[in-house]
């Protein structure tokens, strides 16, 4: 571990900084081009021999250079002169790239490596080599991946640049790092100031805008790392420009000399007119003619084309999709193909593979980030984004290895686009015929041009479409609906997307709702590429008595975004409305009307939610139990076995359950503190869940593996001389280490300030804004002690409506009274401000003011941390428990500062204010307010105290406090949520002995209920006996167990003399059926207990054997008791037993 | 005029009434959960509507208190309410946030919002005031509509 101190001071004997500094900090835009110019050969030699050193070590003697004062002319003429110097590296690098990128698509990693170092040895290591390195080896690895960040963080010495990208590098790389959460760890980048941008921009190859500043950005810094990372991203920048339709001539020109490379040539024929003689050199004729097979549905030559073409073009991502979409047309099988061809295979057929498809693309173009990527990315928007984004279209022609028909697209003169199709028609006349005809150039199709009819009636339809003939459009699209299968799922797809866009057209909504929900009925991925934002705008607050009659409108609602609850619960009232449902009775009429009809199912299920139902009024005015109501719905569900059985009991048991014991739920309401960890755990788990195991798998393969810290990383700010400040200390540390510490940070912040969520966001609305004010002055205000202001941004008090009516006017001394009342008021309203501002503030960094002071919350975890843990479930319900005693400690801090420094300062100023108002001599007239106030002073202390001691009674976290309670509740609520589940629990012989006579702590009721449910539900499962006439159960607490027996199997380093003298035994012991097969059932329960500890084992178990309410019990006993336990099983005769020993000292209720 | 008052804060609500009833041709009925003041509002007619933004979905002491929420945009979810029947009533909005958030990822301001519900609810929203119990600049504002 290394600590530096960055010096700050542009270090005047390196020659390459001077020039760096030269050329950014320049004034003179005008004189811009000339100053360029007369850099001398040798300070252009100093910026080539560095820029080409190929040691990562070139990053470590030298600074970088930024200027605000850079503009963007000052760049483009910068970039002109700085490709013209390493013209020859990149021409170099263009071709070897191309070369490298087929080898990494063929799978040929020792020539992609060969090819990689001989890029590096022409033009310089460069973070895009670093990252293809990552990737290499990441495929061998992601041991061999972490092990080149430790060797290249060994080496490099800490500078914030090359640490962010290098980890971040070597994260995309990662096999197992989702594309979600990558891009949520790019969301750990806001801290760094100027820098974020940038990093953004470097990191995040799926950005979908950037604005000018961007150019100047990575201009100046990329141009200082290497003359490859300048170059892709400038490339990169220009792309994004022109497909967000903005002007880019300008800037194509200081790189437009290396039209070699296939994204220069692209767009230059986007920005230029169409040159036929130009075209000719740079088509690919056979490729042109495959798109012409294509169109005219020869799909047999297309694959005997592309079968060839791929193996020499793997990364030619357009021929890909042709192939496979040639492939479906046919029918033909997809055998052998490579991931990347059946995932795709998979979207275009919609079938039950498209989600781990389009997962398993966007994790390849993470990985990658390359121009296939950009293409993947852009295929996922479209059959997916449910938006028609010609940004992404525009961005996915700009990375076409070859000219295509359709880039035509690409221009934005009309003129330009015939005359490219005018060229294309040489090689592609039906394609080019087909375009012109979309354009509106040629008036019909013909038969040779789309051979199947029903393409040339869909091509048709859009026609009218276009032409805003809808009606055309419907009745040749209702027509072709009818004609074609839903197996043939792309024109299956197309007819109804189309005439989907047609009803539109035509405004007739109520068909768009029935054709949107059918397609979903049929299969839910039909629906993806729908545009349904206007449809949605439409009806939502639609008063046409038909869309809300109909079950498709709420569906639709629903469909749209079923977290929007505000909108789905406004569908499902019209809905109800509109079908006349005024009360419960009528609503489970109705259920049970519609029980058999799918679309109804969904709407019951799915839509008439508690959520949704408990702000329903119908309900709630004849005061329907709304909980009950849900139950009733899934019991109709329950009889009437539908598939999903099974998951309706479950909720049924979960809602049961937390009726029976909320009822012993005692309510703090006056608790305000809140932080809705439920919801942000919804949210992010998958993402925290992900750098979980990656954590846990890093252990496996070596502690020693080191990184540069960047967790701590602080804004990064310019100083004087246009240098960077790096923070002041950058450690390295282990890998291992700064994986969990920036996976606690992230959750501390979510849990913090999480998306409407977090701590922040319920202290904002429940305590800062209205509550703090009204809560701290009310005792002052009682007796008319505070002034108000007259405008909300007055700095002065003046007006207190009493006083004003009461006191004399014109008399000097009621001048003097308001004058000592208006300074109080002010020192009590800048108090208040201080404590919403500085005490009830959160502070998560250092240099933030705030007495919730979580800087120390992530050490504190490190240090408590349980290592060997590998359950993700157990992590992260650990770090929530941390983080509520933590925050109750901060907590408890400022309820103390309330009631002592708070008071204190109260009384100060009552104190001042008595001897001020004591000071005025007063007259007849005003003496007896004067005494009148005076005296109210004196009664306002105690109301003070009382008001303080509410206030800081509310600062405590709000939460379910259940009342002390003994076993036999335990019991008597298992017994209830048994009975309300099966009906018949009553016929089920069970017997309880219990003499364990103590009080619990109320707290542990729900985790003791938990257990025993468990151990009754696995009793039935187990048992084998379907009469229940015939189950035996039996349940024993007591507390005369012979704990020496047991102690062996216990966690002895817990138990000691003083700790655990009450020891009890939790039995249930049930009947087996004569036929079940003993010794699996103990095999089953022994595998579980053995493998407690495992998750994936008892995940891999559970899955295979049920058993996961065993397994929750362990977990149960291990983190919510505070308590040594065993668990013990067996058999008695033909009956078996599970028994829990446990040392209960810690769990009794104080007195 | 007969004015519905929904708000949950005591302390704010008693001021407003102090304020309102010292118009003595005013009537006042006061609730104080988004689902009692919906509920009022379907049985009863009303002049003008005085809105806090952020509500608890029921009283503390409903029947169906275990499944409460407070809902920081229960304001706008009660104009979503008016909209979708179709009430009449005019609505103000008295909150005292300055800054409002409005959804997942975005706060915004009191006085963006104010201009978002006029177009969104041109029925029935009528203004927005800033309450703070230090000044009297709301006070002046809701006067205007008294």
């Amino acid at each position: 571990m290394s600590k530096r101190k960055t010096s700050n001071k542009l270090n005047k004997s390196n020659n390459y900084l001077k020039i760096m500094y030269y050329l950014f900090t320049r004034k003179e835009e005008e004189k811009y081009s000339f100053i360029i110019d007369q850099v001398n050969i040798k300070d252009k030699d100093v910026i080539k021999k560095e820029m080409l050193r190929e040691e990562i070590t070139k990053f470590n003697n030298r600074m970088f250079v930024y200027s605000e004062g850079f503009t963007r002319n000052m760049a483009s003429m910068y970039l002109e002169w700085y490709f013209h110097i390493f013209e020859q590296e990149l021409s170099f690098y263009i071709k070897t790239k191309v070369e490298y990128e087929k080898c990494m698509y063929l799978n040929q990693s020792e020539k992609a490596e060969e090819l990689l170092k001989q890029i590096e040895k022409k033009c310089g290591i460069s973070t895009w080599s670093i990252g293809q390195r990552f990737l290499l080896l990441e495929n061998r690895g992601i041991e061999y991946n972490k092990k080149y960040l430790s060797e290249l963080s060994e080496v490099l010495k800490p500078n914030v640049i090359l640490s962010i990208l290098l980890s971040y590098l070597s994260m995309s790389a990662e096999k197992k790092m989702s594309y979600i959460g990558y891009k949520n760890k790019i969301r750990d980048l806001d801290n760094f100031g100027f820098l974020k941008d940038y990093f953004i921009f470097k990191l995040d190859l799926f950005l979908d805008k950037v604005d000018d500043s961007f150019f100047t950005k990575i201009t100046q810094i990329d141009s200082q790392i290497s003359i490859i990372d300048t170059y892709e991203s400038i490339i990169r920048y220009i792309q994004l420009q022109y497909s967000s339709g903005l002007e880019i001539k300008s800037i194509l020109k200081c790189i437009s000399v290396f039209d070699k490379d296939y994204r220069i040539r692209n767009l230059i024929i986007a920005t230029m007119k169409v040159d036929f003689n130009y075209f000719e050199s740079i088509c690919n004729e056979s490729v042109l003619q495959c798109m012409d097979n294509y169109t005219m549905g020869k799909y047999n030559k297309v694959i005997d084309f592309l079968k060839v073409y791929l193996l020499e073009f793997p990364m030619d991502f357009q021929m890909i999709t042709i192939y496979i979409k040639s492939h479906i047309y046919t029918n033909t099988e997809m055998v052998g193909m490579s991931e990347i061809y059946m995932a795709i295979y998979h979207i275009y057929k919609m079938d039950e593979m498209i989600k781990d498809s389009k997962d398993y693309l966007l994790l390849h173009a993470k990985r990658y980030m390359d121009e296939v990527s950009i293409k993947i990315y852009s295929f996922i928007q479209r059959h997916f984004g449910q938006k028609s984004d010609e940004f992404y279209f525009r961005r996915s022609l700009l990375n076409d290895y070859n000219i295509t028909p359709s880039f035509y697209l690409l221009h934005r003169n009309e003129m330009e686009k015939v005359h490219l199709l005018d060229f294309v028609s040489k090689y592609a006349y039906n394609t080019a015929q087909l375009f012109k005809y979309l354009l509106g150039n040629e008036k019909e199709l013909s038969n040779q041009c789309i051979i199947q009819d029903k393409r040339r009636t869909i091509f048709e339809s859009i026609i009218h479409i276009n032409n805003l003939e809808s009606d055309q459009a419907i009745d040749k699209l209702e027509i072709l609906q009818k004609k074609i299968s839903e197996k043939q799922v792309l024109e299956f797809e197309k007819v109804n997307r189309y005439l989907f866009i047609a009803y539109e057209g035509n405004k007739e909504y109520i068909k768009m709702l029935k054709l949107y929900v059918n397609c979903f009925f049929i299969n839910p991925s039909l629906i993806n590429r729908f545009h349904v934002s206007a449809l949605r705008e439409k009806v939502r607050f639609t008063h046409d008595a038909e869309i809300k009659k109909s079950i498709e409108y709420p569906i639709f609602i629903y469909l749209y975004n079923s977290n929007d609850k505000n909108s789905v619960k406004i569908a499902y009232l019209n809905y109800l409305d509109a079908n006349y449902i005024i009360n419960s009775e009528d609503f489970l009429k109705f259920v049970e009307k519609n029980l058999d009809d799918s679309k109804y199912v969904f709407f019951f299920v799915n839509i008439c939610t508690i959520e949704i139902m408990k702000k329903d009024t119908r309900f709630l005015r004849e005061k329907i139990d709304i909980e009950n109501l849900r139950v009733s719905i899934l019991r109709k569900f329950v009889n009437m076995q539908l598939e999903n059985t099974s998951q309706y009991l479950e909720e049924i048991a979960l809602i049961l359950s937390n009726k029976l014991i909320r009822k012993r739920k005692m309510q703090f309401e006056q608790n305000r503190i809140f932080a809705d960890i439920k919801a942000i755990r919804m949210n992010y788990d998958t993402v925290f869940k992900e750098q979980f195991m990656k954590y846990c798998e890093i252990g496996e393969f070596g502690e020693e593996l080191i990184e540069i810290d960047y967790s701590d990383f602080n804004s990064v700010s310019l100083n004087h001389e246009n240098l960077w400040t790096d923070p002041v200390s950058i450690i390295k540390e282990n890998q291992r280490y700064i994986l969990i510490k920036t996976l606690l940070k992230r959750i501390q912040h979510e849990f913090l300030k999480g998306d409407g969520h977090g701590l922040n966001y319920y202290l904002s609305t429940r305590i800062r804004h209205g509550y703090c004010d009204s809560k701290l002055t009310k005792a002052f205000q009682d007796v008319n002690l505070l002034l108000l202001k007259e405008k909300d941004d007055s700095v002065e008090y003046t007006i207190n409506p009493y006083w004003d009516r009461i006191l004399p006017k014109n008399s000097k001394y009621s001048e003097e009274i308001k004058v000592s009342l208006s300074h109080f008021s002010k020192k009590i309203g800048n108090k208040i401000n201080q404590v919403k501002k500085e005490w009830l503030t959160i502070k998560e960094k250092h240099e933030e003011k705030g007495l919730l002071d979580y800087t120390f919350f992530v050490d504190t975890c490190l240090e408590l941390l349980n290592k060997g843990n590998t359950d993700y479930n157990i992590f992260i319900d650990w770090v929530e428990r941390m983080f509520w005693d933590y925050t109750e400690i901060r907590l408890n801090e400022i309820r103390t500062l309330i009631n002592t420094d708070l008071k204190d300062y109260f009384y100060q100023q009552l104190a001042w204010l008595e001897k001020e108002l004591s000071s005025i001599s007063g007259d007849n007239r005003v003496s007896k307010y004067l005494n009148q106030l005076l005296y109210d002073i004196k009664g306002t202390r105690p109301k003070l105290v009382e008001k303080l001691n509410e206030f800081s009674d509310v600062l405590y976290k709000q939460d379910i406090i259940y009342e002390d309670f003994d076993i036999n509740a335990v019991i008597e609520v298992v017994m209830d949520i048994q009975r309300s589940i099966n009906a018949d629990f009553s016929k089920i012989k069970i017997t309880q002995q219990v003499d364990v006579t103590e009080k619990f702590k109320g707290k542990f009721f729900p985790h003791f209920v938990d257990v025993l449910n468990i151990f009754i539900d696995n009793a039935f499962k187990r048992s084998g006996i379907t009469r229940l006439e015939e189950m035996e159960i039996s349940i024993e607490v007591t507390s005369n167990v012979d704990v020496e027996e047991y102690l062996e199997s216990m966690d002895i380093d817990k138990i000691t003399e003083e700790n655990f003298k009450k020891w009890m035994q939790i039995m249930v012991l049930n009947k087996l059926h004569i036929n079940v097969d003993k010794d699996n059932v103990w095999r089953k329960v022994k595998e579980i207990l053995d493998n407690v500890s495992n998750s994936e084992i008892i995940k891999e178990i559970t899955q295979k054997e049920g058993g996961t309410g065993l397994y929750k019990v362990c977990n149960t006993l291990k983190y919510h008791f505070d308590a040594v336990y065993g668990i013990f099983y067996g058999f008695q005769k033909e009956y078996f037993f599970i028994t829990i020993i446990l040392g209960y000292d810690n769990l009794i209720a104080e007195e | 005029m007969v004015i519905l008052y929904i708000e949950d804060e005591q302390h704010k609500a008693k001021d407003l009434i102090n304020f309102i009833e010292s118009y003595k041709e005013h009537k006042i009925i006061w609730k104080k959960s988004y689902i009692n003041g919906l509920i009022e509002l379907e049985e009863n007619r009303y002049d003008l509507i005085l809105l806090d933004m952020s509500l608890p979905l029921y009283d503390a002491d409903f029947d169906l208190e275990g499944l409460n929420e407070f809902d920081p945009l229960a304001g706008i979810h009660f104009l979503d309410e008016m909209k979708r029947v179709g009430y009449t009533e005019k609505v103000i909005v008295i909150t005292a946030y300055d800054y409002i958030k409005k959804d997942e990822t975005q706060s915004i301001s009191l006085e963006n919002l104010k201009k978002e519900m006029q177009n969104q609810y041109p029925e029935n929203y009528v203004d927005g005031i800033f309450y703070s119990d230090d000044s009297l600049e709301w006070q002046n504002t809701l006067n205007l509509y008294l």
